[in-house]
């Protein structure tokens, strides 16, 4: 005999059980922390009882936004944002265009080449990096030859208001590629004929890219900006693994902070509020896109 | 999520197609000769970015081969005495070999489950639909694309250690599944939302069951989406460093990103097997690049756009 059921309870049935298992995983790992985050950055975390006792109020966020590190850490953080808005993002439009108009010949392999640092981890590029910069190093090495000082070594890194400034050669190194493509992908989108019609006009190479594409990709630009931005509030492993934030804090960006004081202090409370900061930042940033892309209809990344 | 909308259209063209190439070359029939000068100083600048790549790749390389002595005399000289105990010592001792193990699970497992889970939910979404508790769970999956790791690791973690699953496989593969169920689960949705309701009504009336046709029809007509998510999960997988530093703890679970930090961070200082143990986390993805260079760049793009 044939088990059979009804074909309402047959639309039930496979619908609760095709929803329920990632729904379950999907709260389990994401939805309930991320309310208990909120929970936690409102109350004192007791670490050695562990249990969490409301009441604290705004306490956490009080302390944090009269906390020098943490505007420090925000410091670096746009710095991080800065390098990719005025660095990554016109060297990888320039390139793009480069290859677009095909000013040179073997591009596919220029392309890998640029991107290649994309695939490689970020961990991996930091820790490349920091031997780079070592001792041992092959810049180490080289300047010690420029400046024919065999005990020459890279003190950059302790001078606090310079300290960024590897870190963000070594992001334009990694992520100039990733904009290039992103850039790439739009200029072969855009209809030939618009570069042809300047070009019948008499419009020179310069004013082709500087009135006619440039106009064009606006929105790209502006909306790859933010993504840089909100890219800049999430990053960790580069910076972790070429200076663990320091010397001191000199490195430390937001999510190095809020690592610090969750997992190292085991300041559970005051490391939910750094948390909660971060999410709302990029929660602006997100709805700032929205909000320009409703402005440049039409506009696609 | 306005950005993976975006994404979504631009994926099928991130990558540059020698056939566009042609194409635009008939439609324009530009001439390709700019003036010498701009040639020149594109040229140069493609040369030395192409040189800033390669060459730090290739001192790591070849550094991985000198023995301690000629690592410490001279940084940038090439090995005389190449040796492979550099390699040998960071796979004994580095657990380089584990660790790529535990990467390999990792990644695997996640991304297996993780489009069996993207795909039964899009489905159900799209083709079983429910009018008021389908749109209230899908903009519920959504909101996931917001939150950062940072944002739910404190609680996670002290979740998995009253559970025990802290530093195990599991508790770091539910992670790695949850975290990318958002995004998956818009492009399955997307895609599978274009996929003709009649089939799915004339297979019904044929007898086939939602589960028939969920596996028979759905699941390869949906091969090319199921690609993408699995080109995206699985770099994202490999290269994941935040959540298993903190959710693993021994060489028996940690992945090679955690590994490779361990034995190579800024607090050790046995150079030569260090640099070895980087070409070992490096060398993998290489080769996938190299062989799946079109695919890599278009997930890398799009799991990093999100």
């Amino acid at each position: 005999m044939k088990f059979t059921i009804s074909e309402k309870s047959e639309k039930a049935l496979t619908y609760t059980l095709f929803v329920l298992p990632p729904l379950f995983l999907f709260i389990l790992v994401i939805g309930y922390p991320i309310l208990k985050s909120l929970y936690l950055s409102f109350t004192d975390y007791n670490i050695v009882k562990n249990e969490a006792v409301w009441g604290a109020g705004f306490k956490w966020y009080v302390k944090m936004f009269k906390h020098r590190d943490f505007w420090w850490a925000l410091r670096n953080t746009f710095i991080v944002a800065g390098v990719s808005v005025f660095g990554q993002i016109p060297i990888g439009f320039v390139l793009a265009y480069a290859l677009h108009r095909k000013f040179v010949r073997f591009r596919g392999f220029f392309q890998g080449m640029v991107f290649l640092p994309v695939t490689i981890s970020m961990i991996v590029v930091g820790l490349l990096w920091l031997k780079m910069f070592s001792p041992v190093g092959a810049i180490t090495s080289l300047l010690r030859i420029i400046k024919d000082d065999p005990r020459y070594t890279i003190g950059i890194f302790l001078n606090k208001t310079w300290a960024m400034l590897p870190i963000g050669f070594v992001l334009l190194w990694q992520w100039t590629g990733f904009y290039m493509v992103i850039f790439l992908a739009n200029l072969q989108k855009l209809d030939p004929s618009i570069i042809e019609a300047a070009m019948i006009d008499g419009a020179s190479e310069a004013q082709i890219f500087l009135k006619v594409i440039l106009p064009l990709l606006a929105g790209t630009i502006v909306i790859s900006s933010i993504i840089a931005m909100a890219g800049s509030f999430k990053g960790f492993a580069l910076i972790w693994a070429l200076t663990r934030g320091g010397p001191v804090n000199f490195t430390e960006v937001i999510t190095i902070y809020m690592y610090r004081y969750a997992f190292q202090y085991q300041k559970y409370d005051f490391g939910c509020a750094i948390s909660i900061v971060i999410v709302a930042i990029c929660i602006l940033l997100v709805m700032l896109t929205q909000f320009i892309k409703r402005k440049l209809v039409g506009e696609e990344l | 999520m306005s950005e993976v909308i975006l994404n979504k259209e631009n994926m099928s063209d991130v990558v540059l197609t020698e056939k566009k190439e042609q194409k635009m070359n008939k439609n324009v029939k530009e001439k390709p000769v700019k003036g010498v000068f701009s040639k020149v100083i594109f040229y140069t600048v493609f040369i030395i970015f192409t040189g800033l790549t390669i060459l730090p790749l290739v001192w790591l390389g070849y550094s991985s081969f000198k023995p301690k002595i000629e690592i410490w005399r001279h940084g940038l000289a090439l090995p005389k005495n190449p040796t492979i105990q550099n390699y040998i010592g960071a796979w004994r001792i580095g657990h380089m070999g584990q660790y790529m193990i535990n990467s390999f699970i990792y990644t695997t497992v996640s991304t297996g489950v993780l489009i069996i889970f993207c795909m039964m939910v899009a489905f159900a979404f799209t083709k079983i639909k429910y009018k008021i508790i389908t749109p209230i769970l899908y903009y519920t999956f959504l909101m996931g694309l917001l939150i950062t790791i940072q944002a739910i690791i404190v609680p996670l973690f002290i979740f998995e250690i009253r559970v025990g699953l802290l530093d195990t496989y599991l508790g770091l593969i539910i992670a790695y599944i949850a975290i990318q169920l958002p995004l998956s689960i818009y492009l399955a949705t997307e895609y599978v939302k274009g996929i003709p309701d009649s089939i799915i009504e004339s297979a019904k009336i044929d007898g086939a069951s939602y589960f028939q046709i969920f596996l028979k029809i759905i699941f390869p007509m949906c091969k090319p989406v199921i690609a993408t998510i699995a080109i995206i999960a699985i770099l994202f997988y490999w290269n994941e460093f935040f959540l298993a530093y903190i959710l693993t703890s021994s060489h028996a679970t940690r992945p090679l990103s955690v590994g490779v930090y361990m034995f190579s961070g800024p607090l050790a200082i046995e150079y030569g097997l260090q640099l070895a143990a980087l070409v070992i986390a490096f060398l993998p993805i290489l080769v996938v690049y190299m062989i799946f260079h079109k695919q890599v760049t278009k997930g890398l793009v799009a799991g990093a756009i999100k």
